[in-house]
């Protein structure tokens, strides 16, 4: 019988690490190889959608589509069809700002938004072909007052618009009830859009496969139950629980923020030669949020009209207009998809800015400008 | 002969892993009486001046103080000594609004400030006025007009100033200069501030030894002193720009059309907002290269905006760069003030003769929030 021969401990733990290492890695590649067998991973929509923004937190990523190709953003990172830089001659531009309301989330295609619906009515109201209605939709979901006013500072004053809708309110308003420790620049609930990296055990595929507690960033599998609001709020948990004593009350200072930064967005407007329209918003009046909710918007629409009155701005007091009802509205505020829903509010507001002669003083302003040119 | 009793394969693993570790956490205590005995642990810990902003990228961080003590920022995150959000009664209230020039990179103390001399100015010639002066230092280092007219508009507002002074131009220009593309909101150049956290892997103190050079400012055994403000918050910092642009002049022309839009924004809010606004050009080192021809451009834009109507009746202008042109006496390196009399406090002189000279405070001290409050 043959004798064994003895293995030297150097030996013994070089054949351990390699045997361990080899093992770990062998198992690493199985799942990789699975991972790579599977269909690629719809990544998830609104993180696709969205990119980080050093000015406005987050913004959309130009020339993007959504995976069922119903919600598409142009290379300006605008809803709906391609616009030039340079503003068509003939053409006056209305730009349309807010948030998911405006952007129109319940709208099945691009070509169903309020600011879609709205330059299709406007059209037919001006169609003698003397001059073209362009209207942009800047609506982007989730954003509040101030990022849309740095959103028109930044970005859409370059496209030289003549009109601009300010529809804000529904966010600002969830923001003052929900956080109590209310700042008028918003940082207590915003925070960049990116902060959120895989963990470093994520770029393991065999633990990204086992442990369920992956990030939307995972390189193998995304993580699906998490939306934008989770990637841009400081504390998304908070903004959800309306537990008993955790929401509060709008007070006058959290409601000062807002008129401020709706007072800036006119002025900013005007100073650029752009006619600004302010418009109030629409809720759901009983929710059961003890009237947090309900008194919240109140008060804000209320800011928003002694705006309109103390500034002689043109106002759609879309709030009296169109007061919530079940049949149009799909949740507190978001419109559905019908004739009555987001097509009732284009008309809306198409019908007030021809009321209004909005379009027509634009014109007027564009032929005083131009003659102005002119003379010197 | 007996035969040597089998290990098991468990014992193998045992018998390796544990030397491994072993070994390992010898070194990291090592790493870590390095850090905690070594020349490192006597050098004063920094504190991180700065944090991220949603809207504009970073502000200062409150109640800090640098390393020298030289610079402190008070309760709102503004250089210089605390004050009350709420106005005082019969006060007016001068924001200085801009960048490291305005914050005053070169002051020793924060008394020395161009806006802390501008304050002193004013105050000595206002001894009588039935108002009080007070000048807010608004100035954050790297700031360019856009984040200054953000900051103005998000936080400044509401501390109800009654004049803001808007005195940037220099770190626009940088944008335009130093970067391949240009975008008019600066986002090719900029990106967001933080995390302001150690790499997981720098809670190794054998790791952050050996590998000092990777570690970020926020190590907790040895932060990265070589890390600045500019290299957390620039994309791509220092891409030389293609030659055919620079030829055509591009970078000067898309720069003072981005400063005039945030300049005339700023107006526009200011005016809005019963607030006086003041507009000034800059100093730069003439080296007839790029960058001062950009900065020429930004400097005649902003005298076209208050030279124009309808800006020309509502805008105050100082014309720093040609009251003050770049001498090396005064100036320490392109742009920046040194702390002496004819630099920061000749600055400060200049911008409260002109206060001065158009009224500036004696219409604020009219207006009725300050009359009411008096």
């Amino acid at each position: 019988m043959r004798q064994k021969t003895a293995i030297s401990l150097r030996k013994r733990i070089v054949f351990t690490v390699v045997a361990v290492a080899l093992a770990w890695l062998s198992a690493e590649a199985m799942v990789l190889s699975y991972w790579l067998g599977q269909p690629p991973p719809v990544t998830l929509e609104r993180n696709s959608l969205y990119q980080a923004h050093p000015y406005r937190a987050y913004a959309p990523v130009p020339n993007t589509m959504n995976g069922v190709r119903t919600r598409s953003f142009n290379s300006f990172g605008l809803r709906g069809t391609a616009v030039s830089f340079e503003k068509p001659s003939n053409t006056i531009r209305i730009a349309c700002l807010g948030g998911s309301t405006t952007y129109s989330d319940g709208a099945t295609t691009d070509g169903h938004t309020y600011p879609a619906r709205m330059e299709r009515l406007l059209h037919e109201h001006y169609g003698d072909g003397s001059f073209r209605i362009e209207v942009l939709n800047a609506g982007v979901q989730a954003c509040v007052s101030l990022e849309s006013l740095i959103h028109f500072e930044t970005q859409l004053l370059d496209l030289s618009p003549d009109i601009a809708i300010f529809h804000h309110g529904t966010n600002d308003g969830w923001f003052m009830i929900a956080f109590s420790d209310f700042q008028s620049d918003y940082i207590h609930v915003r925070r960049t859009l990116g902060g959120v990296p895989p963990k470093w055990w994520e770029y393991s595929p065999l633990l990204s496969y086992y442990c369920a507690r992956r990030s939307v960033n995972n390189p193998y599998f995304p993580a699906r139950n998490v939306n934008l609001n989770q990637l841009i709020i400081t504390r998304p948990a908070i903004l959800w629980d309306s537990r008993a004593g955790r929401y509060g009350e709008a007070t006058p200072a959290m409601v000062a923020a807002f008129e401020r930064n709706v007072h800036s967005f006119v002025s900013v407007a005007r100073g650029n030669g752009v006619i600004p329209v302010l418009s109030t918003v629409v809720s759901q009046d009983d929710r059961d949020w003890a009237g947090l909710w309900f008194r919240a918007y109140g008060r804000i629409n209320t800011a928003i009209r002694n705006v309109a009155v103390r500034e002689s701005v043109d106002l759609i007091d879309f709030a009296r207009l169109m007061p919530w009802n079940p049949t149009d509205f799909y949740d507190a505020c978001h419109l559905k998809d019908t004739p009555g829903g987001l097509g009732r509010k284009a008309q809306i507001f198409a019908q007030a800015l021809i009321e209004m002669g909005v379009v027509e003083r634009a014109c007027e302003r564009r032929w005083e400008h131009r003659q102005g040119r002119r003379d010197r | 002969m007996a035969g040597k009793p089998r290990t098991s394969i468990w014992r193998l693993v045992i018998f390796a892993l544990l030397p491994l570790a072993i070994g390992w956490l010898a070194m990291e205590g090592l790493a870590l009486a390095y850090f905690l005995i070594g020349p490192s642990s006597r050098a004063p810990r920094p504190q991180l001046l700065y944090q991220p902003h949603p809207y504009s990228i970073y502000t200062l961080a409150p109640n800090r103080t640098d390393e020298s003590r030289r610079r402190s920022h008070n309760s709102h995150g503004l250089r210089g000594l605390d004050f009350s959000a709420q106005k005082p009664p019969a006060t007016v209230r001068i924001l200085c609004l801009g960048g490291s020039t305005t914050y005053s990179d070169g002051a020793t103390t924060d008394g020395h400030t161009y806006p802390a001399h501008l304050e002193r100015f004013l105050r000595e010639h206002y001894t009588r006025a039935p108002f009080s002066i007070e000048v807010i230092n608004a100035g954050l280092p790297g700031y360019t007009s856009l984040e200054s007219l953000i900051l103005f508009q998000t936080r400044l507002l509401d501390f109800s100033p009654d004049v803001a002074i808007l005195h940037n131009c220099l770190n626009d220009a940088w944008m335009a200069v130093n970067f391949r593309t240009f975008a008019s909101d600066y986002s090719h150049g900029r990106h967001t501030l933080g995390p302001l956290a150690p790499h997981k892997w720098e809670y190794s103190p054998l790791l952050s030894l050996l590998f000092a050079r990777a570690t970020t400012p926020f190590n907790p055994y040895a932060p990265n002193r070589a890390v600045d403000l500019i290299g957390l918050i620039h994309e791509r910092w220092g891409e030389t720009p293609p030659p055919d642009a620079l030829s055509r002049g591009e970078p000067a022309q898309r720069c003072a059309d981005a400063l005039g839009r945030n300049a005339l924004s700023f107006v526009a809010v200011a005016r809005g907002n019963g607030v006086i606004p003041v507009l000034s050009t800059m100093t730069c080192y003439d080296d007839r290269g790029l960058y001062a021809e950009v900065m020429t451009a930004c400097n005649d834009r902003i005298r076209a905006i208050a030279a124009s109507p309808p800006y020309g009746a509502l805008v105050t202008l100082v014309d720093l760069a040609r009251k003050m042109p770049w001498n090396p006496r005064a100036f320490y390196d392109i742009c920046h003030l040194r702390d002496r009399p004819e630099g920061l406090e000749q600055k400060g002189k200049i911008f409260a003769d002109a206060l001065i000279r158009e009224g500036i405070v004696e219409r604020a001290g009219r207006s009725p929030t300050v009359n009411a409050e008096r």
